[in-house]
């Protein structure tokens, strides 16, 4: 099969950076990833929600500013009407684009995932995004759509830390950015690793 | 003044000494010191020199307030000039000197400008701008023009490096329930109070030490480390050497946390400073008091200083600031400094205005009643003060006192700086003689000194108070209780007649005749007042002089304080460096960089990259010692003559999704997209509401319900706004979805005569790009050898045969290698947006260069692609009179006369022998034709190319400097049939 070639490859470097000592923040980036994006019809919810939740594999779906994991993929609601889900399958889901409840559409490859961890880490974060990361405020499973630079990004949290996600096209002003910022915490980065379900 | 660090006192750190420069003298501190302190230590007593008379300064506060120790410190690039040096941490290797003065602060050829001090008063620069009265009056500002420029070297306020900065600067974001400003005893138990009630709280303190007022107190030592230990306990998460600057909406505090700048050169990856904006539900404004002068003659010489700064040096530094000192004062403050001075073994007299109710004098202390001062004796330093009384509401001079240091205490101001920026008005406090701030809708609580309370111990009820108020608890009452005994107000002393300069505001060298001469000239509006002798404008912000200046004013008004008003203070509270403004987004990451999925490749092939917006686009790929210019007509004719690849993947990319988007795309493009066949792609122009040319690209429907748009570079973000306001706000009842899938898909054009065989050779079916399978503007999904699967359209902006193939971006090197690969056997070429350029010239397609925001469809040749049939953006405006006259400028191709010369895009194009104005057009883009042989070009000409059939134009160029004849043509300069593309 063919691999893909991520927006950050080359950039990512293994190892220790910045500040002696230990590491405040660990950045990889997660790849191989799907991408998929749900779309729902006003007037269809909510038995839109119902359907993509079963798309998903989840129970039930997220509510707005939170996610689920599902069989496929951990489910994020993004907007009050959309959802994202980021998948651990090699493909997409299929079927039709535009469907009786919402639409589909296969956004795979536009985004490049980074996860990042450690006890730094919301303040790394929060050097760029004005969202309350504070444990009790952001909590596991949480959702944020924000900006970093101007450029629109997505967060979310789960048990191995924050995950964000970064238009391609813009990941290396980003991951640079990042990283930059990330040395005066101390930051180990890890050149990439494979999506591992849930 | 002839101060000396004692032997023992204070909270500096006796066992840790730091060397420093001062104007290029070694000395030596102590850490824990302040350049003042450390500077007051080794006996330096002119450490500046005043903006506009040059008159020598000493070092006159111990904090925010200083109006004379303004120095620059740091070498080079770190050259930091108007620190003030009572708020600079001292640091090993520190290196400073005094600004504003040649050769030094001590002897300063500048202080002539002194001696015509009477030309320059409040108004100056308004007069002069006018034409200088009475050589110029009614002929304009010749003279100004001149000397200016003398003005400007003699005048200012230090000098800036102008390499560039090697510090970062980090911008960053916090969230608390409770913000409290300030860490003196109020603030302090503010913070306590709110976390030993489980709120969590941010306690911000500009010092590098947390006490406040008790920093200056020793007896108060032992209660200043018991609070700040409880503190850390309680969990208070802690910022010192961080400004509070400015308050803004809903809880939003600007602050500067200033991270390295106490070393020379920060560690390893730190920021110098960090700009903060920190959210929280409450604020408690705990920012104490600063201690107001009093306008007299003379009384910005060195050696003149607050009563409280004094303290400061005595108690946190250990340094006896002076030893015949005599302390002025109209209130009770100044009785504890008084009595800690002779202590220390100073000779003190304290001078009170006031005769009926004043303290006891402190054992040692000489008290004169009755006086105040009148004028200092001394230019370079204080030999003595000239007393005066008054009796009447006039001033008498009385008897003269030797002395080497003036303290003076003319009250206090509470620091409402922060408030005003929330339009809490200044309410006038006859009894405390200050402004406090009036009542705020939002929840913000003043606690302690700024609150108008003096002693500790109301202070740490007031922060108890201002803690529980922002809970939303209850409050116990807390009288708002001054001194013991009443302050009497005094502002300026002054005999009558005198004409000598008393200093309301020193930083700016605003002089009390300043502001009368103000009052005279009719500027009665304290904004006017202001803005008219610059009375506490720059990094003052009006902490010292205002109070004085609004009394000075409603005295010459005949009206009281609360009478007159009082400015608004507006943020920063203190300068806020531009480096913490822009934070990281310098250089390289001014603004995001976006790169292609092919980036890298193309880096890899040799291209040179060209900015496009926020894009990184490949510019052209030259070969061994080529040009720009060369490789571009390589690139263009090798695509005219076998096959070239380009990367396209920055056009914007937008799925349009629904049982209504066919509806929607009829209602956004002029053109019909209704019965466009599943499989097909359409060019497809949008307009404004106004009826002018918005975008243009290819949509290209790929089932009945779904359909991809392609945009310009430029506009995609743009139209997807657009689409989505469309959608949201005027038809809301159509079934679409839009989403931007730029980044999803690379794009990658192939075009010339080889080009289908060359991709042929790439996909798995090449059966399914031969003409009859995919016929011009035909769409489909395609798969590659490796079976990615991708898609497929066949159009062209190059005019050859041409495919654009979408590639899921993850697979876009693979793909374009392979193509690349295959492309080399055919002798192909790769191209760039130079060539891309060079080749729709030729054809007479448009761009963005073209498509500018002001063109109508007709302008640009494109009014036929309007669908008279139904209604679409910009349909009925684009007919509108204006829109339709016959001398509009139209499209045209543009050819030099003589076709050996070169002309410039953005020339004007005027009439032969009328080179002037605006001339009749313009020309947009420019390259050079190798179809042709020479240089063509696209532009604007007023009723276009039948206009001016057969008539010589001139492409004036004026800012390039040249004139070359060319003529109108067609704009579709090669191959205008369109034959090789639809082959």
């Amino acid at each position: 099969m063919t691999e893909t070639v991520s927006a950050l490859e080359g950039r990512i470097r293994s190892g220790h950076f910045g500040a002696a000592g230990s590491s405040g923040i660990s950045v990889s980036e997660i790849q191989s990833f799907t991408l998929t994006q749900f779309t729902a019809w006003a007037d269809a919810m909510p038995q839109a929600g119902t359907d993509i939740a079963h798309r998903a594999g989840c129970s039930a779906p997220a509510a707005p500013g939170l996610s689920t994991e599902g069989i496929a993929g951990r489910l994020l609601r993004v907007e009050p009407l959309r959802w994202w889900l980021v998948g651990n399958e090699p493909f997409a889901p299929s079927g039709d684009a535009a469907g009786r409840t919402h639409t589909v559409v296969d956004l795979s490859h536009s985004r490049v995932l980074l996860r990042l961890s450690g006890q730094s880490t919301a303040e790394l974060l929060n050097h760029y995004l004005p969202l309350d990361l504070r444990n009790a405020h952001f909590q596991q499973g949480h959702v944020a759509c924000s900006a970093i630079h101007h450029v629109g990004v997505t967060l979310w949290r789960d048990a191995a830390g924050f995950n964000l996600l970064i238009p391609r096209s813009f990941a290396v002003s980003v991951w640079s950015l990042l990283v930059e910022s990330a040395k005066q915490f101390g930051v180990e980065t890890v050149p990439w690793k494979y999506h591992s379900g849930p | 003044m002839t101060a000396r660090r004692l032997e023992s006192g204070g909270i500096i750190d006796r066992t840790k000494p730091l060397g420093f420069t001062w104007d290029g003298r070694k000395l030596g501190g102590f850490a824990g010191d302040t350049l003042a302190s450390a500077l007051l230590a080794n006996g330096e007593m002119i450490v500046g020199r005043s903006f506009k008379y040059h008159r020598p300064r000493g070092i006159m506060s111990a904090g925010v307030e200083e109006s004379g120790a303004i120095v620059t410190i740091g070498q080079q690039a770190r050259q930091e000039p108007n620190v003030k040096a009572t708020m600079q941490e001292l640091y090993d290797g520190l290196d400073g000197w005094g600004q504003n003065a040649w050769p030094s602060v001590r002897f300063d050829l500048g202080a002539v400008s002194g001696l015509f001090g009477r030309f320059f008063a409040a108004g100056f620069y308004y007069k002069t701008f006018m034409g200088l009265p009475p050589f110029e009056w009614g002929k304009g500002t010749g003279l100004w023009m001149k000397y200016e420029k003398l003005i400007r070297r003699a005048a200012g306020m230090g000098a800036a490096s102008l390499d560039p900065d090697p510090d970062i600067y980090d911008h960053a974001h916090a969230f608390c329930d409770i913000l409290v400003v300030g860490a003196g005893p109020a603030g302090l138990r503010a913070a306590l109070t709110a976390a030993e009630a489980g709120r969590e709280v941010l306690l911000v303190e500009q010092d590098f030490e947390l006490g406040g007022d008790l920093l200056n107190d020793p007896l108060a030592e032992g209660r200043r480390r018991e609070m700040i230990e409880a503190v850390r306990r309680a969990g208070v998460r802690v910022m010192t050497r961080t400004t509070a600057f400015g308050l803004y909406d809903h809880g939003v505090a600007g602050l500067v946390e200033r991270v390295a700048d106490h070393p020379a050169v920060p560690a390893d990856h730190r920021p110098r400073q960090r700009f903060w904006t920190v959210r929280s539900e409450a604020i408690v404004l705990a920012t104490g008091a600063l201690e107001r002068t009093i306008a007299f003659s003379q009384n910005d010489r060195p050696g003149v200083m607050t009563a409280n700064a004094a303290r400061a040096y005595l108690n946190r530094y250990g340094i006896l600031p002076g030893h015949r000192i005599l302390v002025a004062t109209n209130n009770d403050s100044a009785y504890g400094v008084a009595g800690e001075l002779a202590a220390a073994g100073a000779e003190v007299v304290l001078a009170d205005l006031r005769t009926e109710s004043h303290p006891k004098a402190p054992a040692g202390v000489a008290l004169l009643e009755g006086v105040a001062p009148l004028e200092v004796i001394g230019r370079a330093a204080v030999r003595g003060v000239r007393l005066a009384r008054q009796r009447g509401g006039t001033w008498y001079p009385d008897e003269s006192v030797a002395s080497d240091l003036l303290l003076v205490s003319g009250g206090w101001s509470p620091v409402i700086n922060l408030a005003s920026h929330r339009s809490a008005k200044p309410e006038w406090k006859k009894e405390l003689a200050c402004f406090l701030s009036g009542p705020m809708k939002e929840p913000i609580f003043m606690a302690g000194a700024a609150a108008g309370l003096l002693c500790s111990e109301a202070c740490e009820a007031s922060g108890e108070n201002a803690a529980r108020h922002a809970m939303g608890l209850p409050i116990a009452d807390v009288p708002l209780r001054g001194a013991e005994h009443p302050i009497l107000p005094i502002y300026e002393v002054r005999l009558p007649g005198s004409r000598a300069k008393a200093f309301v505001d020193p930083q700016h060298d605003v002089t009390s005749d300043d502001v009368r001469l103000a009052h005279q000239e009719g500027f009665v509006s304290v904004e006017h007042l202001k803005r008219y002798t610059t009375l506490g404008m720059a990094t003052d912000q009006g902490k010292v002089g205002n109070v004085i200046g609004l009394a000075l004013m409603a005295e010459a008004l005949g009206k009281e304080i609360p009478e007159v008003g009082a400015t608004r203070f507006r943020p920063p509270y203190t300068p806020v460096a531009i480096g913490a403004l822009a934070g990281r987004q310098v250089g390289i990451h001014f603004k995001p960089i976006r790169r292609t999925p092919l980036h890298d490749w193309n880096l890899r092939q040799g291209a040179r990259m060209i900015e496009a917006g926020l894009w990184q686009r490949s510019w052209y790929f030259p070969g061994d010692g080529e040009s720009c210019e060369q490789s571009a007509k390589r690139e263009a004719e090798t695509v005219r003559r076998s096959v070239g690849i380009c990367d396209v993947s920055s056009l914007g990319k937008i799925a349009v999704l629904g049982p209504d988007a066919a509806e929607f795309l009829d209602r956004v493009y002029c053109n019909s997209f209704a019965r466009l066949p599943v499989g097909k792609a359409r060019y497809g122009i949008m307009l404004r509401d106004d009826g002018i040319v918005m975008d243009d690209g290819t949509t290209w429907r790929l089932s009945e319900q779904e359909f991809l748009m392609t945009t310009t570079t430029i506009n995609a973000g743009k139209v997807l706004s657009w689409l989505e306001e469309l959608l949201q706000l005027r038809w809301p009842e159509l079934r679409v979805q839009i989403s931007s899938v730029t980044d999803r898909w690379a794009g990658l054009s192939i075009a010339g005569p080889d080009a289908r065989a060359v991709l042929g050779e790439c996909l798995n079916n090449s059966a399914e790009i031969e003409p009859e399978a995919l016929g011009f503007l035909g769409v489909k999904k395609v798969r590659l050898l490796s079976c990615i699967e991708c898609l497929l359209a066949r159009i062209s902006f190059s005019g050859e045969l041409g495919f654009e193939l979408y590639v899921p971006s993850g697979y876009a090197e693979m793909a374009a290698q392979q193509l690349w690969d295959h492309a080399r056997k055919y002798d192909g070429c790769l191209y760039g947006l130079e060539a891309l350029d060079v080749l729709r010239i030729e054809k007479g397609h448009v761009t963005s260069a073209e498509l500018d925001g002001r063109m109508t469809l007709d302008d640009a040749g494109l009014g036929r692609m309007a669908s008279l049939k139904k209604p679409f953006i910009g349909s009925a405006l684009r007919q509108r009179p204006e829109l339709q006259r016959a001398d509009r400028p139209r499209l045209v191709g543009i050819i030099p006369k003589d076709r050996s010369q070169r002309f410039n895009a953005g020339s004007i194009l005027c009439a032969d022998g009328k080179v002037s104005g605006f001339g009749e057009g313009w020309i947009t883009s420019v390259a050079f034709s190798p179809a042709q042989g020479r240089w063509i070009g696209l532009g604007y000409l007023a009723g276009g190319q039948t206009a001016w059939q057969g008539k010589v134009l001139v492409a004036a160029d004026p800012v390039r400097g040249s004139n070359v004849e060319v003529l109108a043509v067609e704009p579709h300069m090669f191959d205008p049939e369109g034959k090789r593309m639809h082959d």
